[in-house]
C-alpha cells in the first residue's frame, strides 16, 4: 500500500507545471510573518519553518539561507524541492541497507530516499513496534518520519499549483478551480470506457486528454488525504481552530473569507513562478492581515525574537567575559571589563527570557530546555553579584553560563523551542513559584560547587582562598532547594493527592537538599575538616547533574515529561571527570598541607 | 532518670544525622534506580515505606528505620540542645519545621487511605477502589463478613474457614492470562461456572499496578445445596459465586465514601489542532443525605469534603462512547502538616541566611 502511495507522490509531482529554475528570494517580503497554527500554538511562519527544518534535517537552519526560504521552496516548487539534497545518511550500515550511491557529505534528495525506502516499508513498520533499536535502525525510523513530513509539506499547496494538463474550454489551471468539473469529466470518461473499454491506444487524442485529466484530478485529490500540516486558514465556524488549505475544501468549511485567503495563496504561487517580488509581498501581507487582523504584537515579537538570536549573543559575550576574567587573574584591572562584558551578556540573556515570557504568556521555565536557560542566567547573575572583584568566581560563573547555553539546544524536542505544556503543567502559579525557586536552587548550587572548586584549587596551588563565598552560596542553595522541594510537594498534593511519592524527580531534589544539609552539619560539628567540606560542596555539581538530567533517563513516575535520549553518556562522562578533578585537587592540597 | 538523660543527650549529638544521612541518600538512589525495573509502587514499598530494605537477598535498614532514627535525633536535639539565642534562632526554627514535617509524614503513613473513583457521565459513585489492595471476602446474607483475606495471603494450599464453608486455595496469580481449561474435575470436585472453561496462568507482573489482573481458583466445600466445586474469580469479572446464601467475592477493595459523587459532564480540552490534552475538568454534584450541590474538579484544583480530597486524575472513554472521569480519592487527616512545616522551615532558613549575611558567624 505504501509502495503505491509513494509511487502516487512521485506521479503527482509530474502533474504540475515545472517552475522557474531560480527561487524567489522571500527575505523582506513578509512571508515569514504569516500566522500558522502548529502543535497547539499560533506562531509566525518563521518559527514553523525552523521547527520543520529541525525535524527533517536535525538542524535549525540550512547552511545557506534561512529556514523560511527553504520552506517557501518546498511549498511553492515541490518539483524542485524533490531534487534538493536534504536528507543526511552517514551511517554505513543504513546506506548499505538502502543501496544508496556514494554522495558527497551523505546528502540525498527526496526522490532518491523515497525510492530507496519503498522496498523496506513493511520492515520499517515492524521496527516501529520494537523497544530496543540499533543506531542504524533508529536512524532509519527517523528518516522515514522526515520523508513523511517532507511529503506533507510538498503537498500542502498542491491544490493551487498549476496543472500540466487541462481541457479546453475550462477556466482555471489548478485543482481548486477545476474540481467543479470533476464529476462531469468523470461521467464523460465513464461513457468513453463503456464504448471503447480501457485500452488507451484505441482512444482519440481528445479522449486521451479527457482520461489523463480525470486521472490527474483523482490522483491529486487522493494523495492530499489528511494533509493538515500548513494550518494557515482560520476555520470560519470554529474560532481558535485553523485549517490547512486542503482541509478547508475537503471538510467543506469554506466561506467567502477563506476564498479570498486562497486567492492570496494563489497569487503568491504565481508571483513565485514569475519571480515577481512585489506581488508576492502584497499577497503575503494580504494573507497575514486577513487571517489575523488584530493582536499581532505577540506574533511580531516572536519574529523579532527569532531573528535576534539573543542566546547566541549571550553565549558569545560570556565567552569573551570568561577570557577577560581568566586574564584578570594576572592583571587585576581586567576585572572590571570582564564584569561589564558579563553584565552585557546577562542583559541579552535576561531579555531573551523576558521575551519568551511575553510570547508564551507563562513563566519562563516549563520544559527541560527552558530550565537550562534559566539556571544559566542564575549562575552568571549570582557570580556577578557575589564575585564583583573576584576574577576566579566570575570565571566560574561565565563558564557555567556559556557551557549551559551551549548545551541547551541538545534538549529541544521535536524542533520547537516553544512547545505547549502538558495538562498538569498548565498552571502559571506553580510554574512561577515551585519551578522558578527550585531551578534557582540548582543555579546557586552549581555556583556554590564552583566556588568550592576554586577553594580547592587555591589550596592545591598554595594560594589559600576564603571559604566565605562557598559557605554563603551553600546557605543560599540550601534555602532555595529546600523551599523549592517542599513547594513541589505541595503542588503534588494539590494535583495528585499526595505530598511525597518518592518518584525520581522528587528523590533527586531531596538528594541535593540532603547533600547540602549533610555537608553543612559536618562542618558545623567539626566532623568534616575544611578541605573535606570543600570536597563535599564541590561534589554538589555531580548531585545536581544527576538530579536534573539523570532522572529523566529513567522515564518513570508522574514526573516523566522531560525525557531525553543520548544524554546518558554525556552525564556519565561529566560525573567521572568532575569526580576525578575534585579528587585530584583535594589530593594536591592535602599533600601540600602535609609538606608544610 | 540519669540514664534517660544520658540517652537523650547521646541522641542529640550531630554525629547521628551525619552518619545516617548518607545512608538515606543511598536508599534514595537505590530506590530511584530500582523503579525502572520494579515499578514505582514496588520500589517504594521495598526501599522507602519499609523497616527493612532488601538489596536482592541482603537486608538493610529501610526508609522507616532510617527516618525514625533521624526523627529521634532531631527531637532530642530540639528538646535538649536548642537553647534560644538570636544567633541560633534561624536554625532552631528550621529544625522545628523539619520535625513538624516528619511528624506529619508519620501521621500520613499511619492514617492515610487512597483509591480511585470512576464515574461515567450521568452516573454516580459512592465508593472508592484500591487496586493495590485486592481481597477475597466471604459474606453471608446479612452482610456479616465471614472471612476477609488480603491477596498477599492467597497462596496455593491456604485453607480458609468461612462459616459453614471451607475454602482451599488451589491457584493464585497476581497477573494472569486466560487459557482454555481441559479438565472437567479435579479429584472429586467439578469445575463450576467460568472455571469450567477458563484457566488462569501466571504472566509477568506489569510495572503499572492497574494493568495487573489477578485471579484466584478456590475449592469450596461444605455446601448444603450440592454446590461444592472449584470456582474461578478475577478482579475484572463481576462473577461472585453464591453458595447457599453466602457470597464469595474476589476483587479490589471497595471503601464506601460518606457521600455520593454524580458526574454531570467531564471535559477534556485539547490544544487546538492536536490531540494533546490541555486540561481536564469534571462537573460533578456532591450528594450527602438530602443535600446536594455542584462542584468543579480540575487538574490542580481538587475538591475537599469530609476529610476526603478528590483529584482529577484521568479521563476515560468507555465502550459505547460514554465518557467517564477517573478521580483519585485520598483520605489524609495529616494533609495540613507539610503546608505549615514548609512555612516554618522557610522562615527559619531565611532568618538564618539573613543573620549569616549580616556578618554573624554561621
Amino acid at each position: 500500500m505504501m509502495r503505491a502511495l509513494t509511487a502516487l507522490v512521485v506521479l503527482c509531482l509530474c502533474l504540475f507545471t515545472p517552475m522557474r529554475a531560480q527561487a524567489l528570494d522571500i527575505a523582506g517580503t513578509g512571508f515569514d510573518a504569516i500566522p500558522v497554527l502548529h502543535e497547539g500554538r499560533l506562531k509566525p511562519m518563521d518559527s514553523f519553518a525552523r521547527a520543520m527544518h529541525w525535524r527533517i534535517t536535525g538542524r535549525e537552519h540550512p547552511a545557506q539561507g534561512s529556514a523560511t526560504q527553504w520552506l517557501a521552496q518546498i511549498l511553492f516548487d515541490p518539483l524542485e524541492a524533490a531534487e534538493m539534497p536534504q536528507f543526511t545518511v552517514r551511517n554505513h550500515e543504513l546506506s548499505a541497507l538502502l543501496s544508496l550511491p556514494d554522495k558527497d557529505g551523505g546528502l540525498y534528495s527526496f526522490t532518491d530516499i523515497s525510492a530507496a525506502l519503498a522496498p523496506h516499508i513493511t520492515m520499517i513498520g515492524t521496527l516501529a513496534q520494537q523497544d530496543k533499536l540499533s543506531p542504524a535502525q533508529e536512524q532509519l525510523l527517523q528518516l522515514q518520519k522526515s520523508v513523511i513530513d517532507y511529503t506533507q509539506l510538498m503537498r500542502s499547496l498542491s491544490l493551487i499549483l498549476p496543472l500540466s494538463v487541462t481541457l479546453p474550454g475550462m477556466e482555471g489551471d489548478d485543482y481548486l478551480s477545476l474540481r467543479r468539473h470533476e464529476e462531469q469529466v468523470q461521467k464523460k470518461l465513464d461513457a468513453i470506457m463503456k464504448r471503447k473499454g480501457d485500452d488507451i491506444e484505441r482512444y482519440t487524442d481528445e479522449e486521451r486528454q479527457t482520461a489523463a485529466f480525470a486521472f490527474q484530478l483523482a490522483v491529486i485529490r487522493d494523495s492530499a488525504q489528511g494533509n493538515e500540516i500548513l494550518r494557515v486558514i482560520p476555520a470560519p465556524w470554529k474560532p481558535g481552530e485553523w485549517l490547512s488549505p486542503w482541509a478547508v475544501i475537503q471538510s467543506g468549511q469554506g466561506s467567502p473569507e477563506t476564498g479570498l485567503m486562497m486567492r492570496d495563496l494563489k497569487d503568491m504561487t504565481e508571483a513565485w513562478r514569475f519571480g515577481d517580488r512585489e506581488t508576492f509581498t502584497g499577497a503575503a501581507a494580504g494573507l497575514g492581515y486577513k487571517t489575523l487582523p488584530a493582536d499581532r504584537t505577540r506574533l511580531e515579537t516572536e519574529l523579532a525574537y527569532n531573528k535576534a538570536a539573543l542566546f547566541s549573543w549571550a553565549m558569545g559575550l560570556y565567552g569573551g567575559a570568561l577570557l577577560l576574567a581568566l586574564l584578570a587573574l594576572r592583571r587585576a584591572r581586567l576585572v572590571r571589563p570582564a564584569f561589564l562584558l558579563g553584565a552585557a551578556g546577562v542583559l541579552a540573556h535576561g531579555a531573551a527570557l523576558a521575551l519568551r515570557v511575553y510570547i508564551l504568556e507563562r513563566p519562563p521555565v516549563g520544559t527541560l530546555y527552558e530550565s537550562v536557560l534559566f539556571v544559566a542566567l542564575i549562575a552568571v547573575a549570582t557570580a556577578l553579584v557575589a564575585g564583583r572583584r573576584n576574577p576566579a568566581l566570575l570565571a566560574a560563573g561565565f563558564t557555567s553560563g556559556a557551557g549551559l547555553l551551549f548545551m541547551a539546544p541538545l534538549l529541544i524536542r521535536g524542533g520547537d523551542t516553544m512547545p505547549v505544556l502538558v495538562a498538569v503543567l498548565n498552571t502559571n502559579f506553580w510554574l512561577a513559584t515551585h519551578v522558578i525557586i527550585i531551578t534557582a536552587g540548582y543555579g546557586f548550587s552549581i555556583l556554590c560547587g564552583l566556588a568550592a572548586h576554586i577553594w580547592l584549587a587555591g589550596a592545591a596551588l598554595g594560594k589559600p582562598q576564603s571559604s566565605t563565598p562557598m559557605h554563603r552560596l551553600a546557605l543560599l542553595a540550601l534555602l532555595f532547594t529546600t523551599i523549592g522541594t517542599i513547594l513541589g510537594g505541595i503542588w503534588a498534593d494539590q494535583s495528585w493527592g499526595r505530598f511525597w511519592g518518592w518518584d525520581p524527580k522528587e528523590n533527586g531534589a531531596l538528594l541535593i537538599v540532603l547533600w547540602l544539609v549533610w555537608a553543612m552539619h559536618g562542618r558545623r560539628a567539626s566532623l568534616l575538616r575544611p578541605a573535606l567540606y570543600a570536597v563535599a560542596l564541590a561534589g554538589v555539581n555531580i548531585i545536581v547533574a544527576l538530579a536534573w538530567f539523570g532522572v529523566n533517563l529513567l522515564n518513570v513516575g508522574l514526573h516523566s515529561y522531560g525525557f531525553t535520549s543520548g544524554i546518558a553518556l554525556a552525564l556519565a562522562v561529566f560525573c567521572a571527570v568532575e569526580a576525578a578533578l575534585i579528587a585530584a585537587l583535594w589530593y594536591k592540597g592535602a599533600h601540600r598541607e602535609r609538606a608544610a | 532518670m540519669d540514664r534517660f538523660n544520658r540517652l537523650i543527650r547521646r541522641l542529640a549529638r550531630p554525629d547521628i544525622p551525619f552518619y545516617t544521612l548518607p545512608w538515606l541518600m543511598v536508599l534514595l538512589v537505590a530506590g530511584t534506580v530500582a523503579q525502572r525495573d520494579m515499578g514505582l509502587y514496588a520500589a517504594q514499598h521495598n526501599f522507602f515505606s519499609s523497616w527493612i530494605a532488601w538489596f536482592g537477598p541482603v537486608p538493610a535498614p529501610g526508609g522507616y528505620s532510617t527516618i525514625a532514627l533521624i526523627g529521634l535525633a532531631l527531637t532530642a536535639k530540639f528538646v535538649i540542645d536548642s537553647k534560644w539565642s538570636w544567633r541560633n534562632a534561624g536554625i532552631i526554627i528550621a529544625h522545628g519545621g523539619a520535625l513538624l514535617l516528619l511528624i506529619g509524614g508519620l501521621f500520613t503513613a499511619i492514617t492515610a487511605r487512597e483509591g480511585f473513583v470512576m464515574i461515567p457521565e450521568q452516573g454516580e459513585n459512592a465508593a472508592m477502589e484500591d487496586y493495590h489492595d485486592k481481597r477475597l471476602t466471604v459474606t453471608d446474607s446479612h452482610g456479616a463478613v465471614l472471612a476477609d483475606i488480603p491477596a498477599t495471603r492467597l497462596k496455593p494450599g491456604t485453607q480458609i474457614a468461612a462459616g459453614p464453608l471451607s475454602l482451599n486455595i488451589l491457584e493464585y496469580c497476581h497477573n494472569c492470562t486466560p487459557a482454555e481449561r481441559t479438565e472437567a474435575m479435579r479429584g472429586t470436585l467439578p469445575f463450576v461456572g467460568p472455571a469450567a472453561q477458563i484457566k488462569m496462568t501466571a504472566a509477568a507482573r506489569d510495572i503499572n499496578e492497574e494493568q495487573n489482573h489477578s485471579a484466584v481458583t478456590v475449592a469450596i466445600r461444605g455446601s448444603t445445596s450440592g454446590q461444592d466445586g472449584i470456582y474461578l474469580m478475577t478482579d475484572i469479572m463481576p462473577h461472585q459465586p453464591q453458595i447457599d446464601d453466602i457470597t464469595v467475592r474476589f476483587g479490589r477493595t471497595v471503601t464506601p465514601l460518606p457521600f455520593t459523587v454524580a458526574l454531570d459532564d467531564v471535559r477534556r480540552e485539547l490544544y487546538p489542532g492536536t490531540d494533546m490534552p490541555r486540561g481536564y475538568e469534571s462537573h460533578v454534584r456532591v450528594k450527602d443525605g438530602t443535600v446536594a450541590w455542584p462542584a468543579v474538579i480540575r487538574m490542580n484544583e481538587p475538591l475537599r469534603y469530609r476529610g476526603y480530597t478528590l483529584y482529577q486524575s484521568n479521563y476515560a472513554l468507555m465502550p459505547g462512547g460514554t465518557e467517564a472521569t477517573v478521580l483519585s480519592a485520598v483520605r489524609n487527616s495529616g494533609w495540613l502538616f507539610p503546608y505549615i512545616a514548609s512555612i516554618v522551615i522557610a522562615a527559619g532558613l531565611i532568618l538564618h541566611l539573613a543573620l549569616a549575611l549580616r556578618g554573624r558567624k554561621a
